[in-house]
């Protein structure tokens, strides 16, 4: 077994990798500090979820590929199966409707039924690139999120609320272009990396980027609490 | 142009177009949600506005009735009562003196029970029961029909403008029951439960068709003003059987 390089390690973390530790460390500082009853909170608890787990796979696929392993199994398991569905249980979580949330529990075992029955079919392997995967999960979340903006301005359980001071609304609008712009370069990326590989590079910085921005907006959900305990200012209800 | 560098262009334009699609989609939300908020609160001021006009109207029809009833009241009793005492008052006599003295005695009571039907503070202070019970024994000493009431006390505790209203409502269904029904007894029953308290009207008069049109407008009168109150009004009728009455309202 080839010893593990640590200097091959160190030259892979970039900006991306440290802030995205950072917030997962953010995120855990600030839950760390909140009242018990705000950390019973079912978003506070799926957000600080979701940036852990994005922080835990990304340094783990760095590691795997500092040391010229295959990481694409890190990010089919992690980005395309437990972080879609911690994304779908937190759309899940800000809508009011039973019906409504039904439907999205019966969306994600039925997402996982596919994916059970690709991979036993073998039509998907967990090393490859994933692209039936992520362009299903991706159709899943953009429902979730037009159920969420369907309920926003139909039922009247919205209706007293800012949409702009609401930590749904933004969570919601974040994850809807983060997926709407990252699936169409999860499904093209066998092509582009073997074709076009200035593109795909050029390409890939959209859902960095956009993973770099819901996990900001995630950890200040967090961070929103705090600032309400402290200085009774709440910029963002959660 | 190379061939890369247009597919780049091509990819640059339809991102930016496919993100401006999608605020655009977010942007509608947000008005979507603007409008609808706007529209709810015109709706809850005009509920507010017609629920002040209800609580308005009641409030002129209640002293209207006690105009009236204080008109009534000064010709037929204070107006005998002082004829009276004037002529004992005349009298030489001591004790038709004294009981002259007893007429004006009887007169300063009069006039303070009527002085104090001319406000609405009586509403605070009496229970729907109470004013229920009022009313029976008024049909009942007129010999109009037998009365009868019972009550598990539900209603005891009721905001003032809902009292009135409730009030003016029964007032005008029993009205109506002895004006149209000419029924030979009529009861009032009140229950309730943890969600929802029902005081129902019910007598054994000519009844009527109630799919049948009605020129008047008396019961959407009564329907509205228990809507006002958060209330809902029902009415069940048979010919030659009586009428049903059940007015709720939730806890």
């Amino acid at each position: 077994m080839n010893q593990f390089r640590f200097d091959l390690f160190f030259e892979r973390i970039g900006y991306y990798q440290i802030l995205i530790v950072g917030f997962a460390v953010a995120g855990l500082i600030g839950y760390s500090i909140l009242s018990k009853e705000q950390k019973k909170n079912e978003s506070v608890r799926l957000s600080l979820a979701i940036v852990i787990v994005v922080a835990f796979y990304e340094i783990l696929a760095t590691v795997y590929s500092s040391q010229k392993i295959v990481n694409q199994w890190v990010y089919n398991l992690f980005n395309a199966h437990i972080v879609a569905i911690l994304f779908i249980l937190l759309i899940r979580s800000f809508l009011k409707r039973k019906r409504d949330k039904k439907m999205v529990s019966i969306m994600i075992m039925l997402f996982l039924l596919i994916s059970f029955i690709l991979h036993l079919t073998g039509i998907t392997q967990l090393n490859d690139e994933g692209e039936y995967l992520s362009f299903f999960n991706s159709v899943l979340i953009l429902c979730c999120c037009g159920l969420y903006f369907f309920e926003l301005i139909t039922l009247d359980e919205f209706l007293e609320i800012n949409p702009l001071k609401e930590f749904s609304f933004w969570a919601s609008t974040a994850i809807l272009f983060y997926f709407s712009s990252s699936f169409m370069i999860y499904i093209s990326m066998k092509y582009l990396y073997t074709n076009h590989l200035d593109i795909f590079f050029m390409l890939m910085s959209i859902p960095i980027h956009f993973t770099l921005l819901c996990n900001l907006l995630l950890t200040f959900c967090i961070f929103s609490l705090v600032i309400k305990n402290r200085f009774r200012k709440e910029f963002l209800h959660v | 142009m190379s061939d890369q560098e247009s597919e780049v262009l091509l990819i640059l334009f339809g991102g930016i177009f496919f993100a401006f699609l999608m605020s655009v989609f977010v942007v509608a939300m947000v008005v979507l949600h603007r409008q609808r908020q706007i529209q709810n609160r015109q709706k809850i001021d005009n509920l507010k506005a017609e629920y002040e006009r209800t609580i308005l109207n009641i409030e002129n029809e209640i002293q209207q009735e006690t105009l009236a009833h204080v008109g009534r009241e000064l010709h037929d009793n204070i107006g005998q009562l002082l004829s009276l005492a004037k002529l004992n008052l005349n009298s030489a006599k001591p004790e038709k003196q004294a009981e002259g003295k007893e007429f004006i005695n009887q007169i300063i009571k009069e006039v303070r029970g009527l002085s104090k039907t001319l406000n609405l503070d009586w509403v605070e202070e009496i229970t729907l029961d109470d004013f229920i019970k009022q009313q029976l024994q008024r049909i009942e000493s007129t010999g109009y029909c037998q009365t009868a009431f019972d009550s598990d006390q539900s209603f005891l505790e009721l905001p003032k403008d809902k009292k009135l209203v409730l009030i003016r409502v029964i007032q005008e269904c029993l009205n109506n029951a002895i004006k149209h029904a000419s029924p030979a007894h009529l009861k009032v029953h009140i229950i309730g439960d943890s969600t929802l308290r029902k005081i129902e009207i019910t007598d054994d008069g000519y009844g009527f068709d109630t799919t049948a049109p009605s020129s008047g407008s008396g019961m959407t009168n009564l329907k509205k003003r228990m809507e006002t109150i958060g209330g809902s009004f029902s009415l069940s009728s048979t010919v030659g059987k009586g009428t049903q009455i059940t007015l709720n309202l939730p806890l």
